[in-house]
């Protein structure tokens, strides 16, 4: 046999071999598994972007909104006891354990951030792979200018750390949400009513004021932004300090002093349950009945700095004679 | 020069040569093309589904929306596509869920593509011309899926997925 047949079997053999070492099918499965990989990377960064522009800020008000509903609720139930000196920290830990104290909340079964937050886990372990975990949960509320006066501010500030099976990440996350108060219930008129009265935050619309448009808000039970009133917030804790940023006030209306809640007091609400005035002594306010407002059934009082918030004229007011 | 020489300097060119083309078709690539397509469809129509808003639309031209919003079924307008239909589904509206991918979505998906679009394990929408046990290849895409019902109550986390095979 000539050489040269030899060296051609010899090549044909050493190319057979390489076509049987590259069309095997470890590669394939090398390069299937890397594509899964990354996909299941790309999949959780995706989930990770969505976590902390999105999701968590759709819990973070969703469950404030249930916590401020549920600690309401709680307030009444209470009634005079029902004020919580600590409210950042029952809010904090309601929203969180659905317990204040050792008490379980029944409205906040189910509704609890670490329900929520669990929930989520089970879902991105079954969907996306990944396994996901929380620690140092810190919960503040709170109204400042950001807020303003129809406003609660919630900042939630949590640890979590995500595993998948070729990456972990571990990342602080920040959210805040506004919870807006309107329409949800003052505790503040119903505690002091002894659950007689209950009342809704409705801003008013009104921004020029005479005693025609004070009748309308009256009517209306409508609050207003007043710098001298104490916040929501404060409302909740029946702590009664100006607050220049939030204040809110309504006014005293016929339910409540046909509930038998009588007092000689300015019908402001803030004034008449802690009958302390902004700008008048304790025990010494001075008040002026108004025109078109009192009435024999109805003996509406207001004290001066009220008379000049509210623009009453000189003419319209008559002192009232202890 | 002999013979056996010329055959050895052609075999191993021809070596070379293979040694080359299989470099750039195992290694200058992903996958097979149809995979890769199939892949970055199922993300493309995953990234409009979940990142169109309700807003975004105009209403003359998808009646499904004009309809949702005149029942009251469209609590955000800042939902996205996805989110809709999974707030739809939540509470029992799957019909109009499946309107709601056909009238969108459907129309920006090229017609020579299988697809389905599947929450919590429900097929809320499909187009196929054959099944996904006798396709070549099917690549998936997923997603959780949350949103609120009202300013108390959530739904979900659900699992979303979009389904491309060939």
């Amino acid at each position: 046999m000539k050489k040269g047949v030899f060296y051609t079997i010899i090549s044909f053999m050493i190319v057979g071999v390489l076509f049987i070492f590259y069309s095997s099918t470890p590669m394939e499965t090398e390069q299937t598994e890397l594509a899964v990989v990354q996909d299941r990377i790309s999949q959780a960064d995706t989930f990770i972007h969505d976590l902390e522009h999105d999701y968590l800020e759709h819990i973070v008000r969703a469950t404030g909104y249930q916590t401020l509903y549920s600690l309401t609720e709680e307030m009444k139930d209470r009634g005079q006891t029902g004020f919580f000196l600590d409210l950042e920290e029952t809010f904090g830990h309601l929203m969180m354990t659905g317990q204040i104290g050792i008490d379980d909340i029944p409205s906040m079964q189910g509704k609890t951030l670490d329900k929520r937050l669990l929930d989520l886990k089970a879902n991105v372990d079954e969907t996306l792979f990944i396994d996901l975990t929380y620690k140092n949960p810190v919960i503040e509320v709170y109204q400042d200018d950001a807020t303003g006066p129809w406003a609660l501010g919630l900042n939630l500030t949590l640890t979590l750390d995500m595993k998948t099976e070729a990456a972990s990440w571990t990342k602080t996350l920040e959210t805040m949400a506004l919870l807006d108060i309107s329409g949800l219930e003052d505790p503040f008129f119903n505690i002091h009513t002894d659950g007689n009265v209950d009342r809704l935050i409705v801003p008013t619309e009104i921004a020029d004021w005479d005693s025609e448009a004070l009748k309308e808000h009256l009517d209306a039970e409508t609050y207003v932004h007043n710098e001298r009133a104490p916040s929501f917030f404060d409302r909740l804790r029946n702590n009664i300090v100006p607050s220049a940023c939030c204040g809110i006030e309504s006014m005293i209306s016929p339910d409540v002093i046909n509930a038998g809640i009588v007092k000689q007091m300015s019908y402001v609400d803030h004034c008449y349950f802690s009958e302390l005035c902004p700008g008048s002594e304790p025990g010494n306010v001075q008040l002026f009945n108004v025109d078109g407002i009192t009435t024999q059934n109805f003996e509406f009082m207001l004290e001066p700095y009220h008379i000049s918030f509210y623009n009453i004229s000189n003419e319209e007011i008559e002192q009232v004679i202890p | 020069m002999s013979k056996g020489y010329f055959y050895t300097v052609d075999a191993l060119m021809a070596i070379t040569v293979l040694i080359i083309g299989l470099y750039f078709v195992f290694f200058t690539t992903s996958g097979s093309p149809s995979l890769q397509v199939s892949k970055n469809m199922a993300e493309d129509v995953m990234g409009t589904a979940s990142s169109t808003k309700i807003f975004q639309l105009n209403d003359q031209a998808y009646p499904i929306l004009r309809a949702l919003k005149q029942a009251g079924l469209v609590p955000d307008a800042r939902s996205t596509l996805l989110q809709e239909a999974g707030m739809l589904y939540t509470i029992g509206n799957v019909d109009e869920a499946t309107l709601l991918f056909e009238q969108t979505i459907d129309p920006t998906v090229p017609e020579q593509y299988n697809y389905a679009i599947i929450i919590n394990d429900d097929v809320l929408f499909e187009r196929s011309s054959i099944t996904q046990t006798n396709a070549d290849s099917l690549v998936t895409s997923r997603r959780v899926l949350y949103g609120s019902i009202d300013k108390r109550d959530m739904w979900g986390p659900l699992p979303a997925e979009v389904r491309v095979w060939q």
